[in-house]
């Protein structure tokens, strides 16, 4: 394994935050730790990039192990949530910045970073100030600072979430572009599903310091292993202890002696979600809009298969 | 207009007058009139004045520059050095240089004679030598020791308003302790390197205590100025040493707008005003700073052990006990000294921080451009001798319309107005954190600019006005220079009469009141930080009411 990560602890003060984690990353995969606020995502980063002493447990890169390595010694780097580019330099110099500390000459290293520099579809923008840049373009500049001294591994911790919807969109792209481009490997920690499912290869879920569930995007849709996972992941209708249906599981039939009742419906353009009382129970519904709504009020024919925790669908 | 209006706006009108009249009288005036006066009467011209006096100039210039490096190095070093330590000895050591704050001026000259005068503690008793401790030396020296502090204090501000992540960010490209210092932490502190560089060079231009005291034989133009006034009366000639310090002072002042506004926009982001965690000691920085800093900091712990131990100490016999004497000598001193030094200062602070308010209120809430100019005029104290200020004021009230000078109001006008300088910067950065929209809202309900002074302007800057009253409380504690020349004999303040007792040799009274005006410093500063703490509490209680109910 690329990166290894075993029995990973970290305590304040007496308060355990991390509990026991591992877990492996394969070269050139994005691995996406997901998470509530709070779960511990962003102090797994920090004991990772080494700013963050671990109490218990060793991290292995590419067969070293650098548990006790300085963060400036270990081959990882940071991609922060505040981008952190150095007012007092331009954007060439910020992107050379990390080129310092490798044995490359000045001239290469200035090739080198006019390379990233067309890579991040910024080249007009080389001498410019950094506060002469927009949010997204420092964001672009950040990302490229930290892709270019080529790390084994490169952490990025919330690094779109300062940005507004549109460019999110346009960043999860570029992101993927230049990972594919640069064959990095890469953690990318966000709070926001929509981002893990469209970045990582592989989604670690975290609560509360634990690792609920790691796996595809579409594993922890399809087939969540716990309650936690199953409520944090996308809607859904709980059934029992260990059945669920979601709500787009579910296919509602006009019919006039249906045994469930519309009692709400929500119109959110490509879809339709409606609230049915059915069998003495209330059940969240979604259905594409293909013309036809019911109306409030109205009897459907309610059918839908039981899935399970922890079970393949 | 209803007849509420009506009233708030003649009120709002009067204010903006009032302080308008007040700035120009009282800082621009005389500001103008030593300028025009000392320029245009009879007696020697400037330039003449200049040809006969370039010694002084040049002695001045010469220890002026070597403190003004001295005390960079030392100050960036121990700036720097604060970047290893642990937050619980950052927090130690800043207790320690703000101590530097509420002392007076040349509290170092007093230590430095009490240590290696003639009958030193150090020089004579320890090593049993008998030097002559008097000449340039010793005012760099001490100069450097107390403008090390002032400076580190500023710095160490914006060493903590470095965002920890950008340091962190520095050491994940794979910057070591060097390297981060290099890159990140020097850049980012240079524009407040500039300025305190610049004060003090002005400030050593401009001190004329430390060469009264330790100077000796060596002739400066600050105290040469002083000199002129005390021992032979001649204002003529003081007034041409001072617009001779004025020069530099002036392109100084210039310079540090231009920095100073730089200072402000070197962070963006959020300050978490901690350093991320302490830079690792290694390297070749961290020693040199460690050494840099020990010894400044061994000068100091000096400097105010040998002024406590003269302070409550008599020495019998060559060994020192334990005694009252010091502050039963120092009663005949002081009198009714020490409720008029802390009344006139407790006024300045209060009107001082008010007329700032008002000024960055206009200014800033009101957007009025010519009120932003009265604040320019009356930042001019903050930056020109002190001496000068008080020269001023003699040129410009000795004769009707205002003829002031020996009174009381004098001394209490010129320390509120010397206040303003710096008040309204601090009033700036508390006016700063109330949002424009809380002054709209209150003119939409219905309320007037009384109703948005009452209800938003002072209730929302509360705090910044006490930590304005504060500063401006200590600042006339510790000031001498613009009222050296303005006090008449009965109306004494405590730093005076300390300059006083210093010069007559009375080393161990001067030690007394030094203590006293530390004293009373600190335990105004404690009531200070007590009121905010309590009025903090009871804001708590009051957001958490509701839910209790």
């Amino acid at each position: 394994m690329f990166l290894s990560v075993h029995d990973l602890t970290k305590k304040y003060q007496n308060k355990t935050v991390l509990h026991s984690l591992s877990f492996d990353v394969q070269k050139n995969e994005i691995l996406v730790v997901l998470g509530p606020s709070g779960c511990g995502k962003s102090t797994l980063l920090s004991c990772l990039n080494g700013f963050t002493k671990i109490d218990q447990g060793d991290i292995k890169l590419d067969n070293q192990d650098i548990t006790e390595v300085l963060p400036e010694n270990r081959d990882i780097t940071t991609v922060f949530q505040s981008y952190n580019l150095f007012p007092h330099m331009n954007v060439l110099k910020n992107l050379m910045y990390g080129l310092k500390f490798q044995k490359i000459s000045h001239a290469d290293a200035r090739k080198k970073a006019l390379q990233m520099l067309k890579l991040l579809q910024m080249e007009p923008y080389a001498d410019s100030r950094i506060q002469e840049l927009s949010g997204g373009q420092q964001q672009r500049i950040a990302l490229g600072r930290g892709l270019i001294v080529e790390p084994k591994l490169l952490l990025l911790d919330e690094p779109f979430s300062n940005l507004d919807e549109k460019l999110r969109l346009k960043m999860r792209q570029e992101l993927r572009r230049l990972q594919k481009e640069l064959n990095m490997t890469m953690i990318f920690v966000t709070h926001d599903q929509q981002e893990a499912f469209a970045i990582g290869d592989r989604i670690l879920l975290m609560d509360k310091g634990h690792i609920q569930q790691i796996s595809s995007g579409k594993e922890l849709y399809t087939n969540p292993k716990n309650t936690f996972v199953l409520k944090f992941i996308g809607e859904t209708n709980i059934l029992s202890d260990d059945d669920y249906v979601r709500p787009e599981n579910i296919h509602l039939t006009k019919s006039n002696d249906g045994q469930g009742i519309v009692e709400k419906v929500f119109f959110q353009g490509s879809t339709i979600d409606y609230r049915i009382k059915y069998n003495g129970q209330e059940f969240q519904v979604t259905c594409l809009n293909n013309g036809k709504i019911f109306a409030v009020g109205q009897r459907v024919r309610v059918d839908y298969k039981i899935a399970q925790l922890g079970e393949p669908k | 207009m209803s007849k509420k209006h009506l009233g708030s706006f003649i009120i709002d009108k009067f204010v903006y007058l009032i302080i308008t009249l007040s700035i120009l009288i009282f800082i621009l005036y005389p500001y103008l009139s030593i300028f025009v006066q000392s320029l245009s009467e009879t007696g020697q011209k400037i330039t003449d004045f200049w040809s006969e006096n370039f010694v002084l100039t040049q002695h001045s210039v010469v220890v002026a520059l070597i403190t003004m490096v001295l005390s960079l190095i030392f100050s960036v070093a121990v700036t720097i050095n604060f970047a290893f330590l642990s937050k619980q000895k950052q927090k130690i050591l800043r207790l320690f240089l703000l101590v530097t704050m509420v002392s007076p001026p040349f509290v170092t000259s007093l230590a430095y004679i009490t240590l290696f005068g003639r009958r030193g503690m150090i020089t004579h008793d320890l090593l049993q030598l008998t030097i002559n401790p008097y000449g340039p030396q010793g005012i760099i020296l001490m100069q450097t020791l107390s403008f090390t502090s002032l400076n580190a204090l500023v710095l160490i501000g914006l060493l903590k308003k470095i965002e920890p992540s950008m340091i962190n960010s520095a050491r994940s490209l794979g910057a070591k302790t060097d390297a981060i210092i290099k890159d990140v932490i020097f850049p980012l502190l240079r524009p407040g390197i500039v300025v305190v560089t610049l004060i003090s060079f002005i400030r050593s231009l401009a001190d004329f205590q430390t060469s009264t005291i330790i100077g000796g034989s060596f002739k400066m133009l600050a105290s040469e100025g002083y000199f002129a006034v005390i021992s032979f009366g001649d204002i003529h000639r003081a007034a041409l040493i001072n617009l001779t310090l004025a020069i530099p002072a002036l392109i100084g002042f210039f310079l540090y707008i231009k920095y100073d506004r730089d200072i402000s926009s070197v962070h963006h982001g959020t300050a978490s005003g901690e350093l991320g965690i302490p830079l690792s000691k290694k390297g070749f920085i961290f020693p040199i700073t460690a050494v840099l800093s020990l010894l400044f900091y061994l000068a100091l712990l000096l400097q105010y052990g040998s002024i406590i131990i003269n302070a409550i100490t008599v020495k019998n016999m060559g060994h020192f006990q334990l005694s009252w004497q010091p502050l039963i000598a120092s009663k005949i001193y002081l009198n009714d000294t020490i409720f008029r030094t802390i009344i006139y200062s407790i006024i300045a602070g209060l009107l001082g921080s008010l007329i700032s308010l008002f000024i960055i209120y206009y200014g800033q809430v009101r957007n009025s451009k010519w009120m932003r100019l009265i604040e320019m005029i009356g930042t001019f104290p903050y930056i020109l001798p002190g001496t000068f200020f008080g020269l001023g004021y003699l040129y410009a009230f000795s004769k009707p319309p205002l003829a002031i000078t020996g009174t009381t109001a004098i001394v209490v006008i010129n320390v509120i107005f010397k206040q303003v300088a710096f008040a309204t910067k601090a009033a700036k950065a508390s006016v700063n954190q109330v949002h424009p929209i809380y002054f709209q809202t209150v003119h939409d309900l219905g309320g007037t600019v009384l109703n948005e002074w009452n209800d938003v302007f002072f209730p929302m800057t509360k705090q910044g006005f006490a930590l304005t009253f504060l500063n401006g409380f200590i600042s006339t504690m510790t000031t001498i220079g613009s009222i050296i020349f303005l006090v008449h004999p009965g109306q004494n303040l405590m730093t005076l009469v300390m300059f006083d007792v210093v010069q007559r040799g009375e080393y161990q009274v001067a030690a007394v009141i030094a203590c006293m005006i530390i004293l009373i410093c600190v335990i105004m500063a404690g009531i200070v930080f007590l009121l905010i703490h309590l009025s903090e509490r009871s804001k708590k209680h009051v957001s958490l009411s509701p839910r209790l109910n």
